[in-house]
């Protein structure tokens, strides 16, 4: 797979012809879809909360500039400090001086979507910074080398199997021999490698899936513990976040965590919802000695700015993937980029460039169970619809294409001429047909009949039958 | 104050600006003062004895065991019982609260409870939860001079206690009693703690006790005050 959206056919084509991907996509696509049904179901009020949920990001998007200062305040006054990085490049050479600050050799990280965005472990390693991902799925990618595949499950595009012979290939050196077969003694494993890296790790990295401006909190949301643990025992403990995860109080953060957990595991809540404020107080039995946050822009004041703006309601659940046609038979590496599914379509041309990453938008039947299971209310259809209007219109989209739909609506714009080259289109189908029912050969569609027949049409179109049986009458 | 800052504000105020948004300080200030709940589900909102029996109901539900005492004194017989049953060894490794110090520990010293830094080699860690959420039964807990958060993370086994009065309807009402407790000022550390650690990262399939503890036991005290 190529790490660029612009091979997203190519990508796709691949991902359907990998088994294993196949067999973790479809383990994947019934589980998600049951237990967020289930959840739901069991809170007559959801569709009510999603609603508030979404008020509540609209007016902190409306009036960002001044939550950003209150929070940064409240943080200073817990005794933090607040790094504002307008692109990726600040964002990593900030981390990258924190961490030498106190001589980081290794540091252990909490699952991040941003850190993933700005590209820190790599940066990390090229400047002799050990970065140790805790996240389970975070770590199983770390040893295979790979991105993310999905925002909350980044390692759902691997098989049990496939998670065995990865353990197998890295622990042995480690002073773990066998190759596990079992999950849970896969889970244990790993439990215990990384035990001890919490412990000794001079750092500690997460990310936040809230910030609240009344206290100055950054919040994180896990079933695993691992994110406490990166944060708890180091001396410095650093968040990276974006500026739209601003949340008011910590009453609008109680709103927005009744729809995520709901939304993205179907649980009621997660295990571990953790509130960080500063660094330990003077006498705490433990917690780190300094508290970062580490603020990202990269692109998103622009798009507070345009209409594609609904997008930065977005709280990272991952339902809009999860019940996605595309995604579940593509998989995320496809995508090409951090963000996957239909909110990664919107996303990544907004924070690269729709030149770049125009094949997203158009990942999509637009059969709109995105939209319907987004409890941030994001019409992701329409701003998939509005990405595909700015790429045809701009002259991004291939030029065949555009030819095509020229010519389309040039015709369709003349209805004789249409009706009267629809009916030899028609005709001329049904005779290659030969009475089938079916096309197994068609003419400038090979790329449609490699793999399916084409369904013939009728041999007459609607409006030639109706003007037809019209006749007695008339 | 950063050129960044300066830069990242400025391009937030003439994108709020393109789109006519004329900025509303006040309304702000308002929110962040008044601090208003929005929505409570019904769920959230139950009062006296039905608390108790939703929470106790619900924690079974997210893989949490628990038993009620009708006072103090007979906590460390529970946790005795409960490692006991379980073929489960200490140390027990107690929290610095002073409720806890004030119990009969020594019925249970076979299990070695102790106090201090929390160790990976302690098989239980015990703490006491600032109030219990019977909404999804949620327990939380807060940072502090007698209460590490290592302790509800490291050992394979936690045991929350938790008095029964302690128990509020909504996570909005937990907000309250943390407000209360801190007089205004949070803690380093906030855990709403839902259950015991898992994982469903390997094949989608759920396997407890992925970093944190494997076990959750809630001991609810009736009786004390």
């Amino acid at each position: 797979m190529q790490r660029r959206p612009a091979a997203f056919n190519a990508n796709a084509n691949e991902a359907l012809l990998d088994a294993d991907l196949q067999l973790a996509l479809g383990a994947a696509e019934t589980g998600f879809g049951v237990k967020r049904r289930k959840a739901i179901s069991g809170l007559p009020e959801f569709e009510a909360l999603c609603d508030q949920a979404a008020a509540i990001k609209d007016h902190v998007l409306d009036h960002l500039d001044t939550y950003l200062e209150r929070f940064e305040a409240q943080v200073f006054a817990s005794g933090g400090m607040v790094h504002w990085c307008e692109d990726a490049e600040q964002a990593r050479q900030i981390i990258l001086t924190l961490c030498q600050s106190v001589n980081a050799r290794m540091v252990t990280k909490g699952k991040s979507m941003i850190a993933e965005e700005i590209g820190l472990n790599p940066f990390l390693e090229a400047n002799n910074i050990q970065p140790v991902e805790t996240d389970l799925g975070e770590y199983i990618i770390q040893l295979a080398d790979e991105a993310p595949s999905h925002i909350i499950g980044p390692a759902l595009h691997k098989t049990k199997d496939q998670v065995s012979d990865l353990f197998h290939a890295h622990h042995p050196a480690i002073g773990y021999p066998d190759r596990l077969t079992e999950g849970e003694a896969l889970v244990g494993e790993a439990r215990a490698i990384l035990r001890q890296k919490y412990l000794r790790a001079d750092a500690g990295i997460t990310g936040a899936n809230f910030l609240i401006a009344e206290t100055g909190s950054t919040v994180i949301v896990t079933n695993e513990g691992n994110g406490d643990m990166t944060q708890i025992f180091p001396r410095m403990h650093i968040v990276v976040a974006s500026i739209e995860k601003i949340v008011p109080t910590l009453e609008d953060a109680a709103t927005l965590l009744r729809v995520l957990a709901r939304s993205a595991t179907g649980q009621e809540m997660s295990v571990y919802t953790t509130f960080s404020t500063g660094p330990k107080r003077r006498g705490d039995a433990d917690g780190p000695e300094q508290f970062h946050v580490v603020l990202l822009d990269n692109g998103r004041t622009e798009i507070l700015g345009g209409d594609q703006r609904d997008i930065l309601r977005c709280i990272r659940c991952g339902a809009c993937m999860n019940n996605c046609p595309v995604y579940m038979a593509a998989g995320g590496h496809a995508y090409g980029a951090t963000y996957m599914g239909p909110m990664g379509s919107v996303l990544t041309p907004n924070l690269t460039s729709l030149k770049q990453a125009q094949a997203l938008p158009f990942a999509s039947s637009f059969c709109g169970k995105c939209e319907a299971v987004c409890p941030m209310r994001i019409p992701l259809p329409k701003l998939m619809r509005d990405l595909r209007n700015d790429a045809h219109a701009t002259r991004i989209t291939p030029a065949r294409e555009r030819i095509g739909l020229a010519l389309w609506s040039w015709l369709g714009q003349r209805p004789a001429l249409y009706h009267g080259i629809s009916g030899i289109g028609l005709r001329a189908l049904n005779i290659l047909a030969r009475g089938r029912g079916r096309l197994s050969w068609l003419p400038l569609a090979g790329g449609w009949t490699k793999t399916r027949d084409f369904p013939a049409p009728q041999s007459e179109s609607f409006m030639a039958q109706w003007a037809r049986q019209r006749k007695p009458d008339a | 104050m950063s050129q960044q800052r300066i830069a990242i504000l400025s391009r937030i105020r003439a994108s709020l600006g393109a789109r006519g948004i004329i900025p509303e300080e006040h309304a702000v200030e308002a929110r962040l003062t008044a601090r208003a709940r929005n929505l409570i589900p019904a769920r959230g909102q139950l009062a006296g004895g039905a608390l108790v029996t939703q929470f106790m109901q619900f924690a079974v539900k997210t893989q949490a065991s628990i038993a009620t005492v009708s006072s103090a004194q007979d906590v460390p017989g529970a946790i005795g019982g409960y490692l006991t049953a379980g073929g489960l060894s200490g140390p027990v490794r107690l929290s610095g609260d002073g409720w806890l110090a004030a119990m009969p520990w020594d019925a249970i010293a076979h299990f070695n409870p102790c106090t201090g830094a929390v160790l990976e080699t302690d098989g239980a860690g015990v703490s006491v939860a600032l109030c219990g959420i019977a909404e999804t039964a949620t327990l939380m807990l807060t940072s502090g001079a007698d209460a590490a958060s290592g302790l509800n993370f490291l050992p394979p086994t936690h045991i929350i206690v938790l008095r029964a009065m302690d128990i509020v309807g909504a996570l909005e009402d937990g907000w309250g009693r943390l407000r209360q407790a801190g007089n205004g000022q949070m803690p380093r550390t906030v855990n709403l703690i839902t259950g015991p650690s898992r994982t469903a990262d390997i094949a989608q399939t759920m396997y407890m006790g992925a970093h944190g503890p494997k076990r959750l036991h809630v001991i609810v005290v009736e009786g004390d005050a």
